[in-house]
């Protein structure tokens, strides 16, 4: 690699601004264009960014949009220091980028596979980038499902965009929530097997966990990216697991604090493996050779 | 001249030859009694110099600073500029570094400087910095263990020059060919060696070589056992007495996680940071992969004897032994690895 400073970011202007939730933990997709053209960066789906809001710091992030769709995106949840402030924004406002960081999903390898994109909460970011890049490949994969989930039907992020694509016929989408409302069919989450699974049913009350033993998602021919909360995930794999799914067909993405995102600083590392660098896309199979460090 | 005699009286003039065109770190006693290197003519006189024990200080900072400015940023008529700090562009010399601290910036060379991206900040500094190596002759304390880390007494790896105590004078060597350089600007200084110095020379040599007269000393096979006791009670055990405090980390010649923040007047600054505080792991969600101590402790060790031997070939321990000089509960590294279970 060359020897360019990695530590200094590029400013980029926020050109558009989406409020995906909203409520204590809203979610924002912001887009950015860097000021200088030639800062542009090439970026596969499932790469990650460090943002910056000068003065306050800056965080690590997966770029929420395919590259196929010309723009860079990410989608922010507001916890802390960082994302609050990120929050404040308003288009014409500026921040620092810098990256692509991380391997990526390996999009090259799963050509005519069957995809599950299963995805809870926040979790969506990264995969909105690899599900759009899959749709704008189609020819090049086999069938595609998406099974996203949040707490509440408020809670689900990119909705315009996710009905298009179902009302396109491009992907077969399934959407879950954790508390029942009105038009959800309910699902039983503690015997997940036995729930009565309604093809033509679109929304469900139940864990993602339980929509993937219900849906009978088929390992045949098929890979399954999973991106949540940590609890969603495990829960997500052992109910694969239980439809025979094999560990090297299940992609996810791990996270963990960062500072430098170029394998320096010492914070994100899980046994001798640095997420940033050589993550943050792994297959089951690699999570479970991990050290018990997480 | 490659290899030479510097009469210790001579150290000084030799010194300031060096001065002319570099600035030279040399090793001296601070107020707080302990030994660290300061730079000669700003922060230390020759008079000063200490190069009779290890210092307290390895010479890391030099080459990775404690506190340093990334960029600056301000805001200017609503848009932000960004001014990159400008690098340290002297020539500098470390004067008088123990073989161990010398192997630890080439284990440093390897953190910053190899694997995918390198650390622009560390290399613009590291490669204006030459090294005068001073031999050991055998473990320069009672906490010394080099030689189960792979290094030796006597160790040239990562030198440009190295110097033995050959009594009344230091017996000199060029290693590199920047070292070699170097000596030819200070040959006025420089007579050849006697027969004697040469035959005292390699007297310190040869006993070194044996790894005679170490206390302390961490067994292969002991090491080995560590890829099969991470999930071991054992760590348990020893975390019990550790405070997290740090010292071991801010010591320790290699160790090198470092922190980066926001400050206020615009600048974005690394800062030396540690493992072992309970903050360096945690999420924003306030989810933390290493809240408890003895995960931390473990994290510390195994990156030191396995992580790192995993990915570049070599520890992330010099075997300087200052962790166990200044740990304020007694933990001894060597003790730790030979004893795992």
């Amino acid at each position: 690699m060359s020897d360019e400073n990695h530590y200094i970011p590029h400013v980029a202007e926020i050109t558009g601004i989406m409020q995906e939730t909203t409520g204590e933990r809203a979610v924002k997709t912001f887009k950015v264009a860097f000021k200088d053209k030639s800062a542009e960066i090439k970026f596969k789906p499932g790469q990650t960014c460090m943002v910056s809001v000068f003065g306050k710091g800056e965080s690590m992030f997966a770029i929420s949009q395919s590259p196929t769709r010309g723009s860079l995106e990410f989608s922010v949840q507001r916890v802390g220091r960082v994302t609050e402030m990120l929050h404040e924004l308003e288009v014409g406002d500026e921040v620092g980028i810098r990256g692509p960081y991380g391997n990526g999903f390996p999009v090259e390898q799963w050509k005519g596979k069957n995809i599950y994109f299963i995805a809870g909460g926040i979790g969506m970011a990264p995969v909105r980038a690899v599900m759009n890049y899959v749709v704008d490949n189609k020819n090049d994969y086999g069938e595609l499902h998406l099974i996203y989930g949040a707490r509440t039907s408020r809670d689900l992020s990119f909705k315009a965009e996710i009905d298009a694509l179902e009302q396109g016929g491009a992907i077969d989408v399934r959407r879950t929530i954790d508390v029942e409302e009105p038009g959800w069919t309910l699902l039983d989450n503690k015997n997940p097997e036995q729930s009565k699974f309604d093809p033509s049913s679109r929304k469900f009350t139940g864990f993602v966990a339980t929509t993937v033993s219900a849906m009978k998602c088929s390992p045949d021919n098929a890979l399954a990216v999973i991106c949540g909360p940590p609890i969603m995930i495990k829960t997500s794999i052992g109910s694969l697991a239980k439809l025979g799914w094999k560990d090297e067909q299940i992609y996810t993405t791990l996270e963990n604090k960062m500072k430098c995102g170029i394998g320096k600083c010492g914070r994100c590392n899980i046994g001798g493996v640095y997420v940033c660098v050589d993550g943050p896309v792994f297959t089951y199979a690699q999570v479970k050779k991990m050290l018990n460090d997480q | 001249m490659s290899k030479s005699i510097l009469r210790k009286e001579k150290v000084a003039d030799a010194l300031n030859a060096l001065g002319h065109a570099s600035i030279v770190y040399i090793p001296i006693k601070n107020k707080r009694g302990l030994v660290e290197y300061r730079e000669l003519g700003k922060e230390a006189s020759v008079a000063d110099i200490k190069l009779d024990c290890k210092p307290d200080v390895p010479p890391k900072a030099i080459m990775f600073p404690q506190t340093q400015v990334l960029f600056a940023f301000k805001r200017v008529g609503g848009k932000i500029k960004l001014a990159p700090t400008v690098p340290d562009e002297r020539e500098k010399i470390i004067f008088g570094v123990r073989p161990c601290d010398t192997i630890a910036i080439s284990v440093m060379d390897k953190v910053f400087m190899g694997g995918k991206f390198v650390d622009s900040y560390y290399k613009v500094r590291r490669e204006k910095v030459a090294v005068f190596t001073i031999a050991c002759d055998g473990p320069a304390d009672a906490n010394c263990f080099c030689p189960s880390t792979g290094g030796s007494p006597v160790g040239t790896e990562g030198s440009d020059v190295m110097l033995y105590d050959v009594g009344d004078s230091y017996y000199v060597e060029g290693i590199s060919d920047r070292g070699k350089k170097l000596l030819e600007g200070m040959s006025a200084n420089l007579e050849r060696p006697s027969p004697d110095q040469e035959k005292k020379r390699d007297e310190i040599i040869r006993k070194a070589a044996s790894a005679e007269g170490f206390a302390k000393r961490i067994a292969p096979e002991s090491i080995t056992k560590l890829d099969s006791s991470f999930d071991s009670k054992y760590w348990d055990d020893v975390a019990r007495k550790c405070l997290s405090c740090g010292a071991c980390t801010y010591y320790c010649p290699t160790c090198h996680c470092f922190d980066i923040n926001d400050e206020k007047g615009g600048k974005r600054v690394r800062t030396w940071d540690s493992c072992q505080f309970s903050n360096f792991t945690m999420h924003t969600s306030s989810h933390n992969p290493r809240t408890a101590k003895a995960q931390r402790l473990r994290n510390r060790y195994y990156h030191k004897f396995k992580y790192s031997k995993d990915s570049t070939g070599r520890y992330l321990c010099v075997g300087c032994g200052r962790c166990i000089a200044l740990c304020p509960a007694g933990l001894d590294i060597t003790k730790v690895i030979s004893e795992v279970r």
